[in-house]
């Protein structure tokens, strides 16, 4: 989609939150993350910018250095939002590496963002030149995926109630940065409910 | 190697080629273990230790709430049955495991995972890639299981996974669609009968599942 490059600037504030990011990981040498920095896709967004569209075939996946992006589908010309991801989170709205199906839901960016770009298939020369990024992507994401896992079945199997609760441990700083009514269409409530949800739960100074 | 056990060095294959030594490597490492119906794998509150891929069988993924099971998941052939929060963080679960069929299953755990890695880093890029793919299809599923009405979810399992309902009593396919038994029957009513083709869109609309 040739659009995302008219809507990008790959400029000196991706590349700095980049390189810090890289940098703070003690496998590499400053030189070794200036390589890697380079190597990266990153990518600066505005608040309202949509990365995916309903119907697209995409196989990109998005980490959040900065910002946050929001997951949401078109119901019966309703929108339900069904995921957050902020920092160190990544949003792969992919089904299967070999089918390329289409994709069900949008993502956008609910905030100014600062995203890497890849590809989940990636089998860059990069991973081979830096096998420590590779095992570094694979842990990250691997937190990522336990806590997806743990917040599916939350969500299946529990109340409203437990799905506050479970955002709230899961993703805490959600809570403030998103409105209101998208936080209760993404629990599955009414915003009236999620108020009262929130009376409810007596929060820990 | 029996043509079942060689499920998995296909399905790494396919992702990317292996070499025979890699090929063979996995081979060698695989614990291939047969467990019969009923079989719990994991329990709420037990420290994970290992993970499988599904050679044959099924596996069901289920919460007590309240009491009474509330299934999330099923897991047959090609797939992996992984609690990855508490396997790789040492806590304890929050769900079961347990066979709903006589199963045979790769057992894996961490330190043999990682002696592969070492031994040979493109097994690392292929298990980036798999994690990467299967945590795209967990994400679909939750944003499925957010938006979709019950008979929309009935409608994807029939398309996506037909031989469960062979093989999965109807009381757990209704948990895991997230209706009643009896209103799984209704669904199933409306869907399969010539009128309840044409009408359920309008039944859809007008009465709950």
């Amino acid at each position: 989609m040739d659009s995302l490059n008219t809507l990008a600037t790959p400029d000196e504030t991706a590349r700095q939150e980049l390189l810090s990011f890289i940098a703070s990981f003690p496998a590499f040498t400053p030189k070794e993350a200036g390589t890697i920095a380079d190597l990266i896709v990153v990518r600066c967004y505005k608040k309202g910018d949509v990365l995916v569209k309903e119907g697209d075939i995409s196989t990109a996946c998005y980490f959040v250095l900065k910002g946050c992006l929001r997951q949401y589908r078109l119901v019966d010309g309703n929108d339900r939002t069904t995921q957050f991801y902020t920092e160190r989170q990544m949003a792969a709205l992919f089904t299967s590496h070999a089918t390329h199906t289409a994709s069900a839901s949008y993502l956008a960016c609910a905030e100014d963002s600062i995203l890497i770009v890849g590809d989940v298939g990636e089998q860059s020369s990069m991973y081979e030149r830096f096998p420590k990024l590779q095992q570094i992507t694979r842990l990250m994401m691997e937190q990522d995926f336990g806590k997806t896992q743990d917040l599916l079945s939350t969500f299946m199997a529990s109340s409203p109630e437990a799905r506050y609760r479970s955002v709230m441990k899961t993703q805490p700083g959600l809570l403030q940065r998103v409105p209101q009514h998208q936080l209760a269409s993404y629990i599955g409530v009414t915003p009236e409910s999620l108020s009262r949800i929130r009376k409810r739960i007596v929060q820990p100074k | 190697m029996e043509a079942i056990q060689e499920r998995l060095v296909d399905y790494f294959s396919r992702i990317m080629p292996l070499t025979d030594a890699e090929a063979a490597a996995i081979r060698a490492s695989m614990c291939v273990k047969p467990f019969p119906k009923g079989t719990v794998l994991l329990r709420e509150g037990q420290v994970s230790t290992e993970c499988y891929f599904v050679l044959a069988g099924c596996v069901r993924q289920y919460y007590l709430v309240d009491g009474e099971e509330k299934t999330t998941n099923f897991f047959a052939e090609n797939q992996w049955v992984v609690s990855v929060n508490s396997l790789t963080n040492q806590a304890p679960a929050n769900h079961y495991f347990a066979c709903c069929e006589d199963s045979q299953l790769v057992v894996g755990t961490e330190q043999k995972e990682h002696d592969l890695y070492k031994r040979f880093p493109r097994l690392e890029t292929i298990s980036r890639i798999v994690m990467g793919t299967v945590f795209g299809e967990l994400q679909e599923q939750l944003a499925t299981y957010l938006t979709d009405t019950p008979e929309q979810r009935y409608q994807k399992l029939l398309q996506a996974r037909p031989d469960l309902f062979q093989r999965i009593p109807q009381y757990q396919l209704a948990s895991y669609i997230g209706v009643t038994p009896e209103s799984l029957s209704r669904i199933r009513k409306r869907i399969t009968t010539p009128a309840g083709r044409a009408s359920h869109f309008l039944a859809e609309k007008a009465a709950p599942g």
